[in-house]
């Protein structure tokens, strides 16, 4: 009953169409669904995704920030999983800290960057911890996403 | 009380993303239910360990 796994290698089609449905699901979370034709999931997975989003703009979540001292590799895939979100990521990192800022800039005693204080002020805020959450879990179910249209289009799943 | 209510929203999304990326459609209720009583029991457990008197 040992069957040796059968390797089926994508065509250049497959691999094109997998890397545009990744793409589209990036730019929008469930268009990668949508454009293989799983409309019913993709609708899902776009309210999923954008209660998110919602959520965290809600509770006043926090963006991650890259941290070279404290964390350096740890803030590093916080970001990624912010950055997973999409291009709206950059939008709301600039609504809410007024401009773009990924890196932790260390000042000592003097206070930091205008965006850096904003941020550290949201972080006392009553549910912060849940948006920031949510924030991640945005990006995180988006890289899923992500993948599986990716394996959707190569036919490794159906 | 309302880390509870914030605890099952969370489960929740998580547990409909799930179940809607990974079963099959007459699974996917299953699968759903499971996983947020899943993460609701461990959530309790670990905040009855974690914070035993509040």
């Amino acid at each position: 009953m040992n069957e040796a796994k059968r390797v089926v290698r994508p065509n250049a089609e497959q691999v094109a169409r997998g890397l545009l449905a990744g793409f589209v699901a990036w730019l929008l979370p469930g268009a990668g669904h949508f454009m293989l034709g799983q409309r019913a999931r993709a609708a899902v997975f776009f309210v999923l995704v954008s209660a998110c989003i919602g959520l965290g703009l809600l509770y006043d979540g926090n963006l991650a920030l890259h941290d070279k001292i404290r964390a350096p590799w740890l803030s590093r895939l916080q970001v990624a999983s912010n950055l997973a979100m999409g291009p709206i990521e950059p939008v709301i990192r600039r609504s809410i800290y007024g401009e773009l800022i990924y890196s932790r800039v260390e000042t000592g005693e003097r206070p930091g960057p205008v965006a850096q204080e904003v941020r550290k002020q949201r972080f006392f805020k009553t549910w912060s911890g849940y948006g920031t959450a949510y924030f991640y879990l945005a990006g995180l179910m988006n890289i899923l996403l992500i993948l599986d249209a990716w394996d959707l289009s190569i036919g490794r799943r159906r | 009380m309302t880390h509870l209510l914030h605890m099952a929203v969370f489960a929740g999304i998580v547990s409909v993303f799930f179940a809607t990326l990974i079963a099959a459609p007459g699974r996917r209720f299953k699968l759903g239910a499971s996983l947020w009583g899943i993460m609701m029991g461990v959530g309790i457990l670990l905040g009855l360990i974690m914070y035993p008197m509040s």
